[in-house]
Parts: C-alpha cells; sequence; structure tokens
C-alpha cells in the first residue's frame, strides 16, 4: 500500500485575528502525503510552516481559523470532527514530535508513566500492560536500559534522550501521519545523525507518513521523498528531492541553496545573500510575495500574483519567469563572491591570543575532602588546554555540547 | 602579556582588545536602550581618551555601516529588530572599540539559514576591515569550515584534534573529528551521509573516563589500551596533531578505507587489536 494517500490538504487556507481584523496567513496551500513518504516543508521563520503543520493535524491556535479549503485524513475532511473526535485521532492516528523535548513532557511524571498513559487511553490497557507497552516502546527507540529510564523524570534524562521519549509517545499508538517539527534542532549533530536513522527505520515499520519541518536544508536533502518550499505563507515550489536541490526553479529556492556555507580551499569567498527580510503577517505585498527580496523581479511580479504551475509531472512552481528560467533565457546569480585569498601569517610570530596549559574545574574540594584524600565532585571544564589564535585569522573550535567549548570562551573574556 | 583570569581585575585595555559574541541575540540587548545608546555606552566605556559628542555619532554610524545597518537604526529598541538584525549590532557593540580578538559563540546558530549566511559575510568582511582575529566557537561544522583557518576539536574539556581546517577536515582525523564529520546531514540527495555513529551520550565531566576520555564511546578503539593509558599528542606534520593511541600511519589507511567505502558502518571500523 505504499501509493495510498494518506493525508491530503486542498487549497487551504488560514486566517488569524489579531487585534479586531483577519490576516491571511496561509494563502491556497495544497499538498499530499503518501505512505511511507517524508515530505519536508522548508521555509524561514514567519513563513508559516510551523502553523501548516499543526493546521494538517487541524490543531489550531484559537484565534486562528480555515476559511477555505479542506483537510483529509484517509478520505475523511478532519475538518468536520468535533473536538472530541479530534482528541481521539490527534492519540490514535496522528501523533507529533515538537522541537524541544523538555516543553512537551510534563516534569512531574516519570517518562514511564507518561508513555504508559497512552496505553491506557487509547488500547484500555491495565497499569501492568501499559507499562510493559511503554518499557517496550523505550526499547524500540533504542534507548539502552529501558526499564531503568522508564522509571525517571525527563530533567533527569539528556536532550537526546529526552527526544527518544517523545518520539516513543508518538509512535505508540502506531499513527498514520507523523508531524516532526524541527525534532533535531535543539540537538547535536552526533545525536541528530542517530534519531534521523531512527526515524528512517520507524517511518518504515509503521508505514506511516511524515511531515518534516525544518530549515536545516543538509537534514531535508537526507531525509525527505518531496519537498515544499513554503514563503510568505504561499507554496514556492514543490518537487521531488532531488529535483528541489539539482535543478531549483524558483528564485527564492535558487537563492537558499545558494546560502549554504561551503568552503573552497585558498579562496575568500562570499556566500551569495537575499537582500532584505521576509515579509511579516501584516504588510504581505500584493503582487508575488517574494518579489521584494526577488533578484530577476520585473513589474508583473510586483502587481500581480503568479499562479502555482506544473512545470511538469511531478514539480510545481509560483512564478511569473519560471520558464525563462528553465530554458536559460534568465540566470538567478548564485555563484560565491570570490576574494583573493591574503595567506596565513607564521604561527609563531604574529599572535593576538595564547592560552598555554589553562585548567579550569568547577566545585573546588572540601578540608574534610583534602584530608581524606576524596576529589569529591570536581567538575574538569578545561584540562591543559593551549591555543594560538593568529592576527586576522579565525580559530574555530569545536565539539559536542559538554566538550567545554562555552567554558574556554569565557574563560577568554573574563566571565 | 599576562592577563589577569577575572574581568574586574582586567585593565580597560584588555577588555577592549577581548570582546565577545554571543549566541542568543534576544538575550544580549538591553531592552530599554536603543541600539545608538548600547553602542554609544561601549565606544565611551571602553575608547581611551576623551570623545566628543560628534565623535562617538560619527562612529555609532560607522558601525552601523559597517554591518549593513541604515543610520536611522541607532534610534530603535531591540523588540523593533528581527533576529538577524539583533545579532548585528551585537557585533556591531563589539566592534566598537577595534577589539584584538573577538570571541563568537554560536552567532548563527539561532539564525535562519540565509540570514546565517549574511552574518558569516559579515563576520568575513569585518576581519578584513578592521583587522580582527576570531574564536569562533560552534556546533555546525559547515560554519566554522567556512570562517575558520585553524580548527580544535575539543572533547570532555580536552582538545583532541589541531591543524588547519583543511588538514582537520580530511584524512588522517581524530576518531572523534571523523564521527562529527559523519555525522553532517549533507545538503546534497544524491551524497548519502557518512554512516558513523556515536553510541550514547557524552560523559559527565565530573566523572571522567580513565585513559582515552573517548574510549566510552569510540568506534576504532583498539582495547585495553584506551582504557589505561592517555593517548599520546601525535604529531601529523604542518602543526596538525592528533590524540590518539593509533599511530597516524594506521589512522591514514583506516580512515582512507572509510572513504572509499562510505557504506561502513560503525561495526566494520573497528581494527583488531593485533593490527596494532
Amino acid at each position: 500500500m505504499p501509493d495510498t494517500t494518506i493525508i491530503e490538504a486542498s487549497h487551504l487556507c488560514i486566517d488569524y485575528r489579531l487585534g479586531n481584523q483577519w490576516i491571511n496567513v496561509i494563502r491556497d496551500v495544497s499538498l499530499q502525503i503518501n505512505a511511507l513518504e517524508i515530505h519536508g516543508l522548508v521555509g524561514e521563520s514567519g513563513s508559516g510552516k510551523s502553523t501548516l503543520a499543526l493546521a494538517l493535524m487541524h490543531y489550531m491556535a484559537k484565534n486562528a481559523r480555515v476559511t477555505s479549503g479542506d483537510i483529509l485524513l484517509d478520505g475523511e475532511s478532519l475538518l468536520k470532527k468535533s473536538d472530541a473526535d479530534m482528541r481521539y485521532i490527534w492519540g490514535r492516528d496522528i501523533s507529533l514530535v515538537p522541537q524541544d523535548p523538555l516543553a512537551a513532557l510534563n516534569p512531574s511524571y516519570t517518562v514511564g508513566n507518561q508513555i504508559a498513559e497512552i496505553g491506557m487511553l487509547h488500547h484500555k490497557l491495565n497499569n501492568r500492560q501499559a507499562w510493559n507497552k511503554a518499557v517496550e516502546m523505550l526499547e524500540k527507540v533504542r534507548i539502552a536500559d529501558p526499564e531503568q529510564v522508564a522509571k525517571k523524570y525527563p530533567h533527569q534524562l539528556s536532550g537526546g534522550m529526552q527526544q527518544r521519549v517523545t518520539i516513543a509517545m508518538a509512535l505508540s499508538t502506531r499513527p498514520r501521519l507523523l508531524v516532526l517539527d524541527e525534532p533535531t534542532t535543539a540537538l547535536d549533530v552526533t545525536t541528530e545523525a542517530t534519531i534521523l536513522d531512527l526515524f528512517r527505520d520507524l517511518i518504515r515499520d509503521n508505514h506511516a507518513a511524515a511531515l518534516y519541518v525544518s530549515h536545516n536544508l543538509g537534514v531535508i536533502a537526507q531525509m525527505c521523498d518531496r519537498v515544499t518550499v513554503l514563503y510568505g505563507g504561499e507554496v514556492m515550489a514543490s518537487a521531488p528531492v532531488s529535483d528541489i536541490f539539482s535543478k531549483p526553479v524558483h528564485p527564492y529556492t535558487i537563492g537558499l541553496l545558494a546560502s549554504i556555507p561551503r568552503a573552497i580551499e585558498g579562496v575568500e569567498t562570499r556566500l551569495p545573500t537575499m537582500d532584505g527580510i521576509a515579509p511579516t503577517l501584516a504588510e504581505r505585498p500584493n503582487g508575488c510575495v517574494f518579489a521584494p527580496r526577488c533578484p530577476i523581479a520585473i513589474s508583473k511580479c510586483h502587481d500581480e500574483k503568479p499562479a502555482l504551475e506544473f512545470i511538469d509531472d511531478g514539480r510545481t512552481v509560483k512564478c511569473h519567469r519560471w520558464q525563462e528560467i528553465v530554458n536559460g533565457d534568465v540566470v538567478v546569480s548564485s555563484a560565491s563572491q570570490e576574494l583573493p585569498s591574503q595567506g596565513l601569517p607564521p604561527i609563531e610570530t604574529d599572535y593576538v591570543f595564547k592560552t598555554e596549559h589553562l585548567f579550569k574545574q568547577y566545585g573546588t574540594p572540601t578540608l574534610l575532602e583534602r584530608l581524606t584524600g576524596k576529589t569529591g565532585k570536581i567538575v574538569h571544564a578545561a584540562d591543559d588546554v593551549s591555543i594560538t589564535v593568529r592576527s586576522r585569522a579565525t580559530l574555530g573550535l569545536v565539539g559536542e555540547s559538554g566538550s567545554g567549548k562555552t567554558t574556554l570562551a569565557r574563560c577568554i573574556v573574563g566571565l | 602579556m599576562p592577563i589577569s583570569r577575572h574581568l574586574l581585575e582586567r585593565p580597560q585595555t584588555i577588555k577592549r582588545d577581548l570582546q565577545m559574541v554571543f549566541q542568543n541575540p534576544n538575550d544580549t540587548l538591553n531592552p530599554y536602550q536603543t541600539v545608538g545608546r548600547a553602542l554609544e555606552r561601549t565606544i565611551r566605556l571602553l575608547n581611551t581618551g576623551r570623545m566628543s559628542q560628534e565623535q562617538v555619532q560619527s562612529r555609532i554610524h560607522e558601525l552601523l555601516a559597517a554591518v549593513r545597518l541604515p543610520a536611522d537604526y541607532a534610534n530603535r529598541y531591540p523588540t523593533e529588530l528581527s533576529g538577524g538584525e539583533k545579532q548585528r549590532v551585537a557585533i556591531a557593540r563589539a566592534f566598537a572599540a577595534n577589539p584584538a580578538l573577538v570571541v563568537a559563540d554560536e552567532p548563527t546558530s539561532a539564525l535562519d539559514v540565509s540570514v546565517q549566511a549574511v552574518i558569516l559575510n559579515l563576520l568575513k568582511d569585518l576581519r578584513a576591515q578592521e583587522g580582527a582575529s576570531y574564536l569562533f566557537i560552534s556546533h555546525d561544522l559547515r560554519a566554522v569550515t567556512y570562517l575558520a583557518d585553524w580548527l580544535i576539536v575539543m572533547y570532555l574539556g580536552q582538545i583532541v584534534e589541531e591543524g588547519t581546517t583543511t588538514h582537520v577536515y580530511n584524512v588522517p582525523s581524530h576518531p572523534y573529528t571523523e564521527a562529527l564529520i559523519s555525522s553532517i546531514p549533507v545538503p546534497d540527495p544524491n551524497v548519502k551521509q557518512g554512516r558513523i555513529r556515536l553510541d550514547g551520550d557524552i560523559p559527565s565531566a565530573a566523572n571522567l573516563p580513565t585513559g582515552c576520555r573517548f574510549h566510552t564511546r569510540c568506534p576504532r578503539k583498539i582495547g585495553a589500551i584506551c582504557e589505561q593509558q592517555e593517548p599520546p599528542w601525535r604529531d601529523a606534520g604542518d602543526g596538525h596533531h592528533i590524540r590518539c593511541h593509533i599511530p597516524i600511519d594506521e589512522l591514514i589507511e583506516l580512515q582512507s578505507a572509510a572513504v572509499q567505502n562510505p557504506s561502513a558502518t560503525t561495526e566494520a571500523l573497528k581494527p583488531t587489536e593485533s593490527s596494532v
């Protein structure tokens, strides 16, 4: 059943009430996600990504309303459901993995109890069964020693573990649709990689469909099958992931891809950037929403809204000039600006800052601890760190959270 | 020149020379001060010698122009600015008194991709114009390599590798660096992400592992030696150093093989103890 459509939004428009007027936030957005498909949603902050993602769950703020369009889950309209029906659907058919796991978990229940609650509500399990099911779910999200972890409170777990718990909660009812709202943004790159692997496996095992919201284009490229680019509440382009990255058509997509930092050896480059900032809700332009920042905008773009057109079978674009771009008549400049590199001064002679054998510990041993030879709770935040920063150069410092990067920075500026 | 550890004991010139840009621009600006006032305060406090009101004003405009903000932004309050604009003001403030070193702690992590590019360009331009140096801290290896010429990789408070950006990014590297690079999601759907994964979380700094600090998670752990002895600071040439028990030649061999066979998973990486 890979080709069955799980969720479909058609010509969806959403308004927000601000003061006593309604302001359009999402304009005429259509998308559909099939089983086993991961659909990426890309856009800047304020583009309406999260509003759209939550609207697909029919989960909206009190001051929001759907003015037209429809949302179908397995062919049934969600907009006609009552709140009571929706609560049932949220538990059973649609799950959300949020950006900040700590905000999503209840601090006063153990994680095991929080997962077990879902089993008791939706599967009518008794306490014992629900607890066992919770432990089983923790094992599924590859938590080592799930029985111990189930007894812990959220604050006792690391960010990666907390996110695994929210994933276990989201999957414990075998949902049809998973909404992933920037689920790895708050995590370290190493943790992110393991969580992404986990998503891939779990979506396949559950035959689910997923909407993946992110502004990290690397994650989108690695995870998604299709991508929809959102700007100012409108779809700018939608295509299979390989087309979006290898032959972007919309000037906004081209600009976004060009602004990913990449270093070229021995060459000083400047990244191509888009001027200006995304429009706020209240001041959406009349013509194309991207026109004020578009490098190839013509007067028509400022006056008239372009329609969403099909380039070919799987690709849509909303741009007056897409045919010229595809034919190569117009080029959206996306090359990095190159500047001559000055080379580096030698390390021994020319430095502005140097630390030699820097040690930083938190917590000092008490007299008793010193007498008994026990070291107690001493945190070694930096051990024998020697760094040299050369003039006119940049020293990069990398590592996971907890590696001592920020401690070192604070020592240097004297905080 | 040696400097004191605490800010209060440091002379004004040192404070001027060392400036910092923080991760979250929303928390670093005083909401009750206009942008101009915030800059003026830093200029007056840190510049040696008296400055007239005109000189201060012209310096404010110069700084705003350097971070590509219109001059009338001096009259705005932080709430009237977007995240990217706030970060530009924070950068302008760090440059207010011609610092020698700017410590930037994750300055682009809280920003959108397109804004991130603007800030990275700005940092490069300011480095060329003002002749400052940066200590650029980030967990985003892409942003770091774009800006840095020299890289330091830290694990549990210890430097495990250092060298030029190119050296660190290519073979040989410390197994930890290798895992970090492998974890980066590549923004190209046709290039598969590396397959090396680190199990578990970083151990607590209050309870450091014995021997090599990375041995509890190391995909290339060679055996008991990693648990018992501190690894040597090996020299890989041109100032490139790696803190690992595996000799440099061996690392080159192991990691070149992994580059040619990127589908190799974490399990296949482990060298046998006899091979070392």
